[in-house]
């Protein structure tokens, strides 16, 4: 793994640099105009958002079958990025939206349930960092049902009458702008699991700071 | 017969005229196009003012992603260099109690 992190790094970095160029050189959506090159990052971020509470829940179902303390430390590390990947999604698609329907929010159905999927990945962390002894337990439940509460996130823009551009809109794309699309989803791909394993890292170093004083205590 | 006839044919010939002239008139009255206070206007009719101006918007966007990304991986350098230097302490002093 150790192997394979710096090299990841280097591709990351230098995907971070193209991709913006490809964005900048990608043509202007007919209706939209210049406001629709916030979908290369809005996008991206928001399919992360949707994904990471995945990776959480998985961890967490393994986390309560098996004690496994990895299994809860890529739990705890999924959820923090949830929180950070829906961050970024959830401020830039009100300034798309600013442009596209004149106002900065509406309480659509996918703007409401990514808030809320959004909030209980805060719940999760905030769980974690306040709840005391025990509180993995509780928080990989929280976890699970933040996994359970995606499928509704990603199908509400088909079921329910909405403002926000269906799930149809990726796959329809023109070749130009779906190379840029996917350039800028494998970039943050690749950004996601270096922050992954890094954030891991650093609980595994806190679980060994925490024998250690465990061993000098006793 | 032929009186009837031609008193009829004028009556209708001064009615259309009359109504031609009407709605002629009402063409030539017509106001000037005047944009509407509510409802629908065209957005070639708005002015500059009315407009969303699209770079800032864009602009901070990007600038959003990067600072948040940024701030997130500084945190976790910082937490982790935390760690570290609590571990080296913690191991010299299992070293020399």
């Amino acid at each position: 793994m150790r192997k394979l992190f710096f090299p990841a790094v280097v591709v990351t970095t230098v995907m971070f640099i193209v991709v913006p160029i490809l964005i900048v050189r990608a043509p202007y959506e007919s209706t939209m105009g210049l406001v629709q090159k916030i979908f290369y990052f809005h996008v991206p971020g928001g399919m992360l958002l949707l994904l990471s509470p995945f990776v959480c829940g998985i961890a967490s179902i393994r986390f309560l079958m098996t004690q496994s303390r990895q299994a809860d430390r890529v739990a705890l590390a999924a959820a923090e990025l949830t929180v950070l990947f829906g961050v970024l999604t959830l401020l830039t698609g009100p300034l798309w939206a600013r442009k596209a329907w004149g106002v900065w929010w509406e309480w659509d159905p996918r703007l409401t349930t990514s808030l809320l999927t959004w909030m209980m990945f805060v719940a999760y962390v905030l769980l974690r960092k306040y709840g005391g002894p025990g509180s993995e337990k509780l928080a990989a439940g929280l976890g699970i049902f933040g996994m359970a509460n995606v499928p509704f996130v990603y199908k509400s823009v088909d079921v329910w009458r909405t403002l926000h551009p269906k799930t149809s809109v990726v796959p329809s794309l023109p070749p130009v702008m779906a190379s840029v699309f996917w350039s800028a989803f494998v970039a943050f791909c690749f950004l996601y699991g270096l922050l992954l394993v890094t954030r891991v890292r650093l609980e595994r170093q806190r679980d060994e700071l925490e024998r250690l004083y465990l061993e000098l205590e006793g | 017969m032929l009186m009837r006839t031609s008193v009829a044919v004028w009556l209708l010939l001064v009615a259309m005229l009359v109504v031609g002239s009407s709605g002629w008139q009402a063409v030539v009255a017509q106001p000037a196009r005047q944009p509407s206070l509510e409802g629908f206007v065209p957005a070639e009719e708005l002015g500059n003012a009315e407009q969303i101006p699209a770079v800032p918007l864009v602009l901070t966007a990007y600038g959003l992603v990067w600072v948040g990304v940024l701030v997130y991986v500084w945190l976790t350098w910082r937490r982790i260099g935390k760690v570290e230097t609590e571990l080296q302490q913690l191991a010299r002093k299992t070293k020399n109690p």
